[in-house]
C-alpha cells in the first residue's frame, strides 16, 4: 500500500516532466481519437442512413407483385418492426368528360414511416403531413389539376368510384429518381381500393411493404424473411434502393475506418515513443532505488501503478473531452439534419467507453510496461559510474509486446482483421522502404558535405549537427516521412472520394422536369427557355410503346424472368447525338443517314436502336437482334445497333431505348426536357405553367438539395478525420523531438559558454529540422505518389494523375508545421542558462 | 554604483578582470537568498588565480559571474575592459567568444562529435576558416595524435579532460575559466593537465581563473582567495609564496 502512495506521490510530483506530459497527451490524444472518431463515424453512418431511409419512406422496404402472406406481417410485428403498405396500379382517372392514364399508388394510414410526405396549398406553399389520403379523398399531382381543368375539392372517379380532390400531392418520399414512369400520380387510401373494382386478377400490382424498426430488430426479421422471398419479390434497404447512395454509405464506412485506425495507430506510435522517453528518464532513480535496497520486482509494481495512475487520469480528461467534442459536432450535425437525435447513454456509448479506456490501458502497458520491465535490469552499479550515454537496450519482447498491442487494439477498433493485418504490413512496408531512402540520402550526402558552406554559418552547423548522428537522420526522416505519407494518401483518398461523389451530383444538376410538351408548343417554350437563361438537358421527343418480340419470337417467350419493362410500356425516344452521360458500351453509335424510308422501323428499314445496359442484360439482347415494338397499335421495326450505359441518378431523362433521328416522326410524341432552376427562378415556373397549360412542371429541388446536402455533410465530416490524423501526427513528431531534448539542451549550454548567441543556436536546430521536414516531405510526396500509381494505375487500370497541388503544399505545410512544432520545444533551449553547464556533471 | 568604476577607469584597464563589490542574490521560494556579499576582485593579465573555500561557500557561482555567465544582483564587473553588468545576455555571448575559454569538472563533451570536431567547435563557430588544422595542431599537442577520431565515449577521462583543454585553448582566450578541472580526475592524471595548463597559460600568457579544492593546484597559483559563505575572508595560515593582495570587504 505504501508502494502505491509512493508512486502515486511520484508521478503528481513530476508533472513538469516534459516527457511524461508527452506520454500524457499522447494518452489523452488515442482516447480521444477512438472516442471522437468513433462517436463521428456512428453519427454520421446514422444520419446518412437515416437521410437515406427517407426516400425508401422506411428503413426497409419489401416489394411484390402480389399480396404478401399475412402472417409475414404478424411475424414483423412480433418482432417488434412496424410496417406500412401501399399498392401501386395503372388506372384511368375520369373527371369533366377527360380522362387520364394515371399512375395511382394506395397507401395506409401508417404511411409514410419515413420521410416527407407533401401537400400543396393553392397559394403555392406546401405543407409536410404525416399521413395519406383516407375515405373518399385523393391527392394528385399539379398537372391533373390543369389537365382535368378542376380545383380543389373538385370530384374525380377511379373505377366504379367518386372521390373528391382535397390537396395537391407535391411530393412524396420514396417517388424515386427513375423516370420511366411518368405517368401522373394520384394518391388514395388503401381501404378504398376494393371498391373501386379496378382490380381484376391479372392486373399488374405492385404492392410495397415499408419496415422500420431497431438495427437489430431489423437483421433478425431479414433473416427469418430473405429465405421466404421468391424471385418476383425483392426486399430493398436503402443500400440496394440508391446505388448513388449505397456508394457513398460504404466509401464513407471504409474510409472512416481506415483513416480512425491509422489515428489510433498513430496515437500509439506516439504513445511508443513518449514512453520510452520516460522510461529513460527513470533510470538513474531506478539506479538510486536499487542502492538503496529496492527489489527488481518492487520496482516494476512501482511503475506499474504510476501508469495506471497516468492512464486512469488519461482516460477521464479524453473521454469528457471526446464526449464534448462529439456533442459540438453534433450540434453542427444537427443543424444540417434536424431528425438526427444522439442518444448519449445508448449501448454505443458504452461500448465506445470501453474501447477508449481499452486503448490506453493496452497501449500503456504494451508499450511503456514492457520499457519499465527493461528498467528492472539497470545495475545500480550506475551510479557510482555515471553512465550517460547508455540507453536502454532494444529487446525483442518488448518490439513483440508493442506490436501484439497494436494489433489488438487495432482489431478492437475496426473489428476487421484484413484491414489490421493489410495496415499494418504496408505501414511496416513503408516504414521499410522510408528507412532504406533516408540510410540512402544519408550515404549520398556523406558526413562532409557541411563543410562546403562558410564556417560558422547556420546552414554548415545545422547540416554538420543532422549529419554526425547517422541513427537519429534514419529515424527522424523514415518517422516524419511515413507520417506525412499516410497523411497524404488519406489526404488524396479523401480528395477522390469526395470527388466521386460530387461528380454524381455536380452543381447545377437539373432539379426540374418539364413533361408532356406538346409539339406545337416546342418552338414557343424554347424560345421562352431561352429567355430566361434557362439551360436544358436537350428536349427529347417521348413516344410510349411496349417491347413485343425480340427477333421474331414474342418476349413471352423469349425471355422467361420477370422483367418489370416488359410489363408496361416504355419511354421511346431518339436522337441522333448520343447524350452526354452515356457510355457506348458495345456496337457503335449510329451515323446520319439521308434515307428515310431506311429507318422507317417497316419492312423497307430497320430503325437503329441503342438498348439500355442492364436491360439488354436482363433480356439477353445482343447487337443485331431485330425489336419489334407495338406503338398505339402499330408495329415499330428496330435492329439493336449499340448498346449504352445510362446515369441514372442525373436527373436528366433518361431512356431504355434510343433510335435514330425522325424513326419515331409517325407515331404522336410528347416532348420531356430538365434544366436547373435556383430559388430565385421559381418565379419562372409560374410564368411557365400559365403559358403552357398542358405542359407538367416536376420540381425536384428540394430532393437534389437534400442529396447534396447528404455528400456536403459527409465531405466536411471526414474532415475531421483529416484534423486528428494531423494533430496524432503532430503528437508523432513532438515525441521523436523530445527525445532529442536532453542532449540538445545540454549541447546549447555547452554552446553559449563557447559565447555562441542564444538566436544563432535557435537557428540552427530551427533548421535543422527545417531541413528535414523538407526532405521527408519530398520522400513521402515521391512514396505517395508511387502508391496511388500502383493502386490506380496497376490495380485498377485508372489513369492516373500526379497531385501537383500536393507538391507545391506538403513540402510547405510539412517545414511549417513541423518547424512549429519544434520551435514550441527548442525556442526554450537556449534559454537554459549558461551557469547550468558549469552544474551539470 | 558604478562610480569607483569610473573613478579608476586608468586603473582597470591593466586588469583582465575587475570586480567592484558584487554581489549576487537569488529568489528561492520568494525568500531572498544572498549566495555572494561584497567581493572586489583585481585579477591581471596572465595572472593565475585559485578560489579555493568549503563545498557551497559559492565558489561556482562567482565563477559564473566572473565569466560573465550569470548577471550580478549589485556591483560591477570588467572583463578585459567590458563592463559586464551592462551588458545584455547576447552581449556577454560575443564578450565570451572572443575573450573567454572554459575547462570543467565533468569535461562537457559533446558525446556525438568526435575529439576533433569538439575541439573544432568554438573555431567553427567563430567562422575560422582553419579550423581543422589547429585543431589538429592542438589535440598533437596535448599528445592525443591517435585519438582526433574517437568519441568522448571511447576516451578516459584524463583524455576527455585533455581534449577539453584543447577545445579551450584553440581559441586563444584571454582567460581562461576553470571549475575543478582534475575533480574527477586521479592525482596523477591531474597533475598532468595542470601541468598542461601552466605550460599553456605561459605560451600564451593566458589569465587563469580556477576553483579549486585541491591544495597542489591552489598552491601553483600566484595567488589564492578563499570564499566563505559568500564572502572573502582572510587565509587562516598564510602560504610563503603567496603574493595575495587581499582586498578589504566592505561590510
Ligand atoms: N540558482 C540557485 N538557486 C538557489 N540557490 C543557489 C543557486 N545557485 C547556487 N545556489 C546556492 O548557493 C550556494 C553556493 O553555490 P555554489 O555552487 O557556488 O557553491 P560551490 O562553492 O561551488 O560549492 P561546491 O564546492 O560544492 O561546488 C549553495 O548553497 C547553493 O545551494
Ligand atoms: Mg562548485
Amino acid at each position: 500500500m505504501k508502494l502505491v502512495a509512493q508512486s502515486l506521490r511520484d508521478l503528481l510530483r513530476q508533472t513538469h516532466n516534459s516527457s511524461i506530459r508527452l506520454l500524457f497527451i499522447s494518452l489523452i490524444m488515442a482516447v480521444l481519437s477512438v472516442t471522437t472518431i468513433t462517436l463521428v463515424s456512428d453519427m454520421l453512418k446514422r444520419s446518412l442512413t437515416n437521410s437515406a431511409t427517407n426516400f425508401i419512406a422506411g428503413d426497409r422496404q419489401l416489394i411484390s407483385p402480389r399480396e404478401i402472406e399475412s402472417t409475414w406481417l404478424e411475424y414483423a410485428n412480433k418482432a417488434g418492426l412496424n410496417y406500412a403498405k401501399s399498392l401501386e396500379f395503372s388506372s384511368m382517372l375520369y373527371a369533366n368528360d377527360e380522362f387520364q392514364l394515371v399512375s395511382v399508388k394506395a397507401v395506409d394510414q401508417n404511411y409514410p414511416l419515413k420521410g416527407e410526405l407533401l401537400v400543396g396549398l393553392p397559394d403555392g406553399v406546401r405543407i409536410s403531413v404525416n399521413k395519406g389520403p383516407k375515405n373518399e379523398n385523393v391527392w394528385m399531382q399539379k398537372r391533373l389539376f390543369s389537365l382535368f381543368n378542376i380545383s380543389q375539392g373538385g370530384t374525380v372517379s377511379i373505377g366504379d368510384m367518386d372521390f373528391t380532390v382535397t390537396h395537391e400531392l407535391a411530393q412524396e418520399p420514396d417517388a424515386g429518381f427513375k423516370l420511366a414512369e411518368l405517368a401522373p400520380r394520384v394518391l388514395m387510401g388503401f381501404d378504398e381500393v376494393k371498391k373501386t373494382g379496378v382490380i381484376q386478377p391479372g392486373s399488374r400490382l405492385t404492392w410495397r411493404y415499408y419496415f422500420t424498426g431497431s438495427e437489430s430488430e431489423i437483421s433478425s426479421f431479414e433473416e427469418w424473411l430473405i429465405p421466404k422471398l421468391n424471385a418476383s419479390q425483392k426486399w430493398q434497404g436503402i443500400k440496394e434502393g440508391r446505388p448513388a447512395i449505397e456508394d457513398a454509405l460504404e466509401k464513407t464506412e471504409t474510409y472512416l475506418l481506415l483513416g480512425g485506425s491509422l489515428a489510433v495507430l498513430l496515437a500509439c506510435i506516439a504513445v511508443a515513443m513518449s514512453s520510452r522517453q520516460f522510461a529513460l528518464g527513470q533510470i538513474d532513480s531506478v539506479a538510486i532505488m536499487k542502492t538503496l535496497g529496492v527489489k527488481g520486482s518492487r520496482v516494476i509494481v512501482y511503475f506499474t501503478f504510476q501508469l495506471l495512475f497516468l492512464g486512469l487520469f488519461a482516460s477521464l480528461i479524453g473521454i469528457i473531452l471526446g464526449g464534448g467534442l462529439a456533442f459540438i459536432l453534433q450540434d453542427i450535425l444537427s443543424a444540417l439534419i434536424p431528425e438526427l437525435k444522439w442518444p448519449v447513454w445508448s449501448m454505443k456509448s458504452v461500448r465506445v467507453l470501453l474501447l477508449a479506456t481499452g486503448t490506453v490501458f493496452v497501449s500503456l502497458f504494451g508499450f511503456a510496461l514492457p520499457q519499465f520491465f527493461q528498467l528492472r535490469k539497470v545495475s545500480p552499479m550506475r551510479v557510482l559510474r555515471q553512465e550517460k550515454m547508455n540507453a536502454l537496450a532494444w529487446s525483442w519482447r518488448a518490439s513483440l509486446a508493442s506490436i501484439l498491442a497494436i494489433f489488438v487494439l487495432l482489431y478492437g477498433y475496426s473489428q476487421d482483421l484484413t484491414l489490421v493485418a493489410g495496415l499494418l504490413l504496408s505501414v511496416v512496408g513503408l516504414l521499410a522502404v522510408l528507412m532504406l531512402f533516408s540510410w540512402m540520402i544519408y550515404q549520398l550526402l556523406g558526413r562532409n558535405v557541411s563543410e562546403r558552406f562558410k564556417a560558422g554559418s547556420v546552414l554548415r552547423q545545422s547540416l554538420s549537427n543532422l549529419l554526425r548522428r547517422p541513427l537519429h537522420i534514419l529515424i527522424q526522416l523514415s518517422v516524419f516521412s511515413l507520417t506525412l505519407l499516410l497523411f497524404c494518401l488519406i489526404f488524396i483518398a479523401r480528395e477522390s472520394l469526395v470527388d466521386n461523389w460530387q461528380s454524381q451530383l455536380p452543381e447545377h444538376t437539373p432539379n426540374h422536369f418539364l413533361i408532356n410538351i406538346a409539339p406545337d408548343d416546342l418552338g414557343d417554350l424554347k424560345l421562352v427557355l431561352e429567355e430566361k437563361e434557362l439551360i436544358t438537358s436537350g428536349l427529347y421527343p417521348m413516344v410510349r410503346g411496349r417491347l413485343s418480340h425480340i427477333n421474331d419470337v414474342p418476349v413471352k417467350v423469349a425471355v422467361t424472368k420477370d422483367v418489370a419493362a416488359l410489363n408496361r410500356e416504355l419511354n421511346l425516344t431518339w436522337s441522333n447525338e448520343l447524350p452526354d452521360d452515356n457510355q457506348i458500351k458495345a456496337g457503335e453509335w449510329w451515323q446520319e443517314r439521308a434515307d428515310p424510308a431506311a429507318y422507317s422501323g417497316t419492312d423497307l428499314g430497320y430503325a437503329n436502336v441503342s438498348v439500355e445496359e442492364q436491360l439488354a442484360g436482363k433480356l439477353g439482347l445482343e447487337l443485331e437482334d431485330v425489336l419489334h415494338f407495338s406503338i398505339g397499335g402499330e408495329i415499330l421495326k428496330a435492329k439493336v445497333s449499340s448498346i449504352r450505359s445510362v446515369q441514372w441518378d442525373s436527373m436528366r431523362p433518361n431512356f431504355y431505348m434510343m433510335f435514330e433521328e425522325e424513326s419515331l416522326n409517325r407515331f404522336p410524341s410528347t416532348y420531356i426536357t430538365s434544366f436547373y432552376a435556383d430559388k430565385s427562378q421559381k418565379q419562372v415556373l409560374n410564368e411557365l405553367g400559365r403559358q403552357f397549360p398542358t405542359v407538367s412542371i416536376l420540381e425536384l429541388d428540394q430532393l437534389v438539395e437534400k442529396l447534396r446536402s447528404i455528400i456536403q455533410q459527409v465531405s466536411q465530416m471526414i474532415e475531421v478525420i483529416l484534423v486528428f490524423i494531423v494533430l496524432a501526427a503532430l503528437l508523432v513528431i513532438s515525441a521523436l523531438i523530445s527525445s532529442t531534448m536532453t542532449e540538445r539542451t545540454r549541447e546549447a549550454a555547452l554552446m553559449r559558454t563557447l559565447g555562441v548567441k542564444a538566436r544563432f543556436i535557435t537557428a540552427v536546430q530551427f533548421l535543422e529540422f527545417g531541413l528535414l521536414a523538407w526532405v521527408a516531405a519530398w520522400l513521402a510526396l515521391l512514396c505517395a505518389e508511387a502508391v496511388m500509381w500502383i493502386i490506380q494505375y496497376e490495380l485498377f487500370d485508372f489513369p492516373f494523375t500526379p497531385h501537383y497541388s500536393l507538391w507545391l503544399y506538403l513540402p510547405l505545410i510539412s517545414t511549417v508545421l513541423i518547424g512549429f512544432v519544434s520551435y514550441l520545444q527548442i525556442r526554450k533551449v537556449p534559454q537554459t542558462s549558461p551557469m547550468e553547464i558549469l552544474r551539470m556533471y | 554604483m558604478s562610480q569607483p568604476v569610473n573613478q579608476s577607469s586608468t586603473e582597470q584597464t591593466s586588469y583582465a578582470i575587475f570586480a567592484d563589490d558584487i554581489g549576487k542574490q537569488v529568489d528561492v521560494k520568494s525568500q531572498k537568498l544572498e549566495i555572494l556579499r561584497g567581493i572586489s576582485l583585481k585579477i591581471k593579465q596572465g595572472e593565475s588565480l585559485a578560489i579555493v573555500g568549503r563545498s557551497g561557500s559559492g565558489k561556482t557561482t562567482l565563477l559564473g559571474l566572473l565569466a560573465g555567465l550569470d548577471t550580478v544582483s549589485h556591483g560591477s564587473i570588467s572583463l578585459m575592459n567590458n563592463a559586464l553588468e551592462e551588458m545584455s545576455e547576447d552581449e556577454r555571448a560575443s564578450v565570451r567568444a572572443s575573450h573567454v575559454g572554459f575547462v570543467f569538472q565533468s569535461f562537457q563533451l559533446l558525446p556525438s562529435m568526435t575529439a576533433l570536431e569538439n575541439v573544432m567547435l568554438p573555431l567553427e563557430l567563430k567562422g575560422d576558416a582553419f579550423a581543422k588544422k589547429s585543431a589538429q595542431e592542438f589535440l598533437i599537442r596535448l599528445g592525443l595524435d591517435d585519438r582526433l577520431g574517437h568519441y568522448p565515449s571511447q576516451l578516459s577521462g584524463g583524455e576527455q579532460q585533455r581534449v577539453a583543454l584543447a577545445r579551450a585553448f584553440a581559441c586563444k582566450p584571454d582567460i581562461l575559466f576553470a571549475d575543478e578541472p582534475t575533480g574527477n580526475l586521479d592525482q596523477e592524471t591531474g597533475q598532468k593537465i595542470i601541468d598542461l595548463m601552466f605550460e599553456l597559460n605561459e605560451a600564451n600568457s593566458t589569465t587563469l581563473i580556477m576553483v579549486t579544492h585541491d591544495e597542489l593546484l591552489a598552491d601553483r597559483c600566484q595567488r589564492r582567495v578563499h570564499i566563505d559563505a559568500g564572502r572573502i575572508v582572510p587565509e587562516e595560515h598564510s602560504v610563503a609564496s603567496n603574493k595575495v593582495e587581499l582586498v578589504e570587504c566592505k561590510a
